[in-house]
């Protein structure tokens, strides 16, 4: 596909309502803002008391997603499965149209980390509309991943595209096994002083849960117009755990930054089969005193 | 798709004081079809929320036999239970759940112990109310209440025909001149009683409660898979999905809030 018949596509987008949110020239990176905004808004009105009565509020607006690249496309498949009963989140997949991006040509797409290695057959194990492989500039090669894709590729009457089958989200082998790994480790041996050494440098900010492709907490909050709110919330909040009558269950900066490495990589392993992290480093760039999730996940690993 | 975020209406059929800050209310739902299919276990909880602040898991206190309605016995402690505290009859709340799960369900065999410590007693208060009407046999029924003060008593019409149809023990941290039965803590009187064995044992009460008394069942040789207790935690979603009640491996709106003690006794800070 030219640079041309993508302007094209994009027009057909717009054309048919879409909101088209561009990424195309972060072709090959990750960029630094994950896309779990899209599907979950920092603050999401969730209904509205009016007059003493419940009003639902569903946002049923039209996006397409331009350009995600493939680890924030495996982060998808832990929210998937996180609000698989969300009728919110379900009303914004179901109105957005995910079309994937990689620099590197389909047998060749690579990516390898701590917790994340993919191989040649990728694209099978990630659920897109539609995925553009761009090596050279003036040219996508186009994958569809969906019904709703090929659908739009005829619609616009551009043929040269090639089906993929998505047949599940895991992979087998290694990067089970590494994820296993970390967990039986965090569930067997809790090493105090990796939390204690981490609570220390940890100044709370939080920053780390913002730009990670996989923080899903929240809490639910109402306003007194009577609108009732889910809005993002992190596990180093002091309110975090705290219930009526000021009593908090979460005490110390070590207990917080372990109950975030325990939901990765224990509770989300244990529920969806898949850790809280795809390896995508956003949360070490991100934090100001230089904690480094891959040199924790080494020391759990050698604990 | 459900949505288990969307609350039902339902009105206060009756308010009732308790205490100084502790209200007990009867709640049916608004459509009567809502109350026709609200079916819970006890030991299970509802979010009630009030609009524009809202909402709290509390603990439903009345049995699942009854059908008209169901009962809350909630404490000033919040925003949003303070709000309730202000609230009467034919008022409109919001509700959601029931949620999580309640006590394991009480065997013919069972000799049953129910230790409840302040405001914790509504959340045993149906088994109670179920023996009593005969919707729930066991082969015993002892049960321990302890509070701080008498004027922090709940239940308090009850104890009479509690008294009568099993064996409970009351006591209060204080004396005062009002109150003839126990003074002292709750572990003196599990420590003075006598426990068979393979009792089952279901404990709620305060925070600090629960390694004390389970430590005096330990004692008397009630293995740890029979003690099973509730837990208070920050739940919101009621769903397992936000984080907040989480405990180690274990989502307490979910999985619990009612834990088998020997299944969650490794978990960092559980108790």
């Amino acid at each position: 596909m030219t640079n041309r018949e993508m302007e094209k596509l994009i027009k057909h987008f717009e054309d048919k309502g879409y909101m088209v949110h561009n990424f195309l020239h972060q072709a090959g990176k990750i960029p630094w803002h994950p896309f779990k905004d899209y599907f979950f808004p920092p603050k999401q009105q969730i209904f509205k008391y009016e007059k003493g009565k419940y009003i639902e509020t569903l946002d049923n607006s039209k996006q397409v997603l331009l350009g995600v690249n493939v680890v924030d496309l495996k982060a998808f498949q832990l929210w998937d499965q996180v609000y698989a009963r969300d009728p919110y989140y379900q009303a914004r997949l179901k109105n957005t149209i995910i079309v994937g991006l990689s620099s590197a040509p389909k047998d060749k797409i690579a990516y390898k980390s701590f917790i994340l290695s993919f191989g040649k057959d990728v694209l099978e194990h990630l659920r897109f509309d539609l995925f553009l492989c761009a090596p050279t500039k003036n040219n996508y090669h186009c994958y569809t991943g969906s019904e709703d894709g090929q659908k739009i590729l005829d619609d616009l009457g551009y043929k040269d595209y090639e089906h993929i089958n998505f047949i599940g989200p895991f992979h087998e082998g290694q990067l089970d096994k590494a994820a296993i790994d970390i967990r039986e480790k965090l569930k067997n041996r809790e090493v105090k002083k990796i939390w204690d050494d981490l609570g220390k440098r940890c100044i709370e900010c939080g920053r780390c849960t913002y730009v990670c492709p996989c923080c899903y907490c929240f809490e639910i909050t109402d306003d007194e117009k009577g609108n009732r709110y889910r809005e993002w919330s992190n596990c180093f909040q002091h309110e975090f755990s705290e219930v009526a009558g000021d009593h908090k269950f979460i005490h110390s900066t070590a207990q917080r930054i372990f109950f975030y490495y325990y939901h990765k990589f224990v509770r989300d392993m244990d529920k969806y089969n898949m850790p809280g992290c795809v390896g995508c480093n956003r949360c070490s760039n991100a934090c100001p005193v230089g904690i480094d999730i891959n040199k924790v996940i080494k020391q759990i690993k050698e604990s | 798709m459900k949505n288990e975020y969307q609350p039902k209406e339902a009105i206060i059929k009756k308010a009732m004081k308790e205490t100084d800050d502790i209200n007990t209310y009867w709640i049916s739902f608004l459509n009567k079809k809502d109350q026709e299919d609200f079916w819970f276990e006890p030991g299970q909880f509802v979010q009630v929320g009030v609009p524009k602040l809202g909402e709290a898991p509390i603990s439903i206190s009345s049995s699942p036999h009854i059908e008209s309605h169901f009962e809350i016995t909630v404490r000033e402690a919040g925003r949003v239970t303070k709000a309730l505290a202000k609230m009467k009859k034919g008022d409109k709340v919001f509700i959601r759940g029931p949620f999580g799960k309640g006590w394991p369900k009480p065997q013919l065999d069972d000799h049953l112990v129910l230790v409840a410590g302040g405001i914790g007693l509504p959340a045993v208060k149906p088994l109670l109310d179920d023996f009593c009407h005969g919707y729930l046999q066991v082969k015993s029924l002892q049960t321990f209440y302890g509070t701080t003060h008498f004027d922090k008593l709940v239940c308090m019409r009850y104890f009479d025909l509690w008294r009568k149809e099993t064996e409970v023990h009351i006591t209060l941290d204080n004396q005062d001149p009002r109150w003839k039965a126990d003074v002292g803590l709750i572990t003196e009187l599990i420590k003075k009683a006598k426990i068979y064995k393979d009792s089952k044992v279901f404990i709620i009460g305060p925070p600090v409660m629960y390694k004390f008394v389970i430590a005096e069942f330990l004692k008397k040789g009630v293995p740890e898979k029979n003690i099973f207790m509730s837990l208070e935690r920050k739940m919101s979603c009621g769903v397992g999905v936000c984080q907040h009640c989480a405990c180690g491996d274990k989502y307490t709106c979910k999985d619990g809030p009612v834990f088998r003690y020997d299944r969650v006794k490794d978990i960092p800070d559980i108790i």
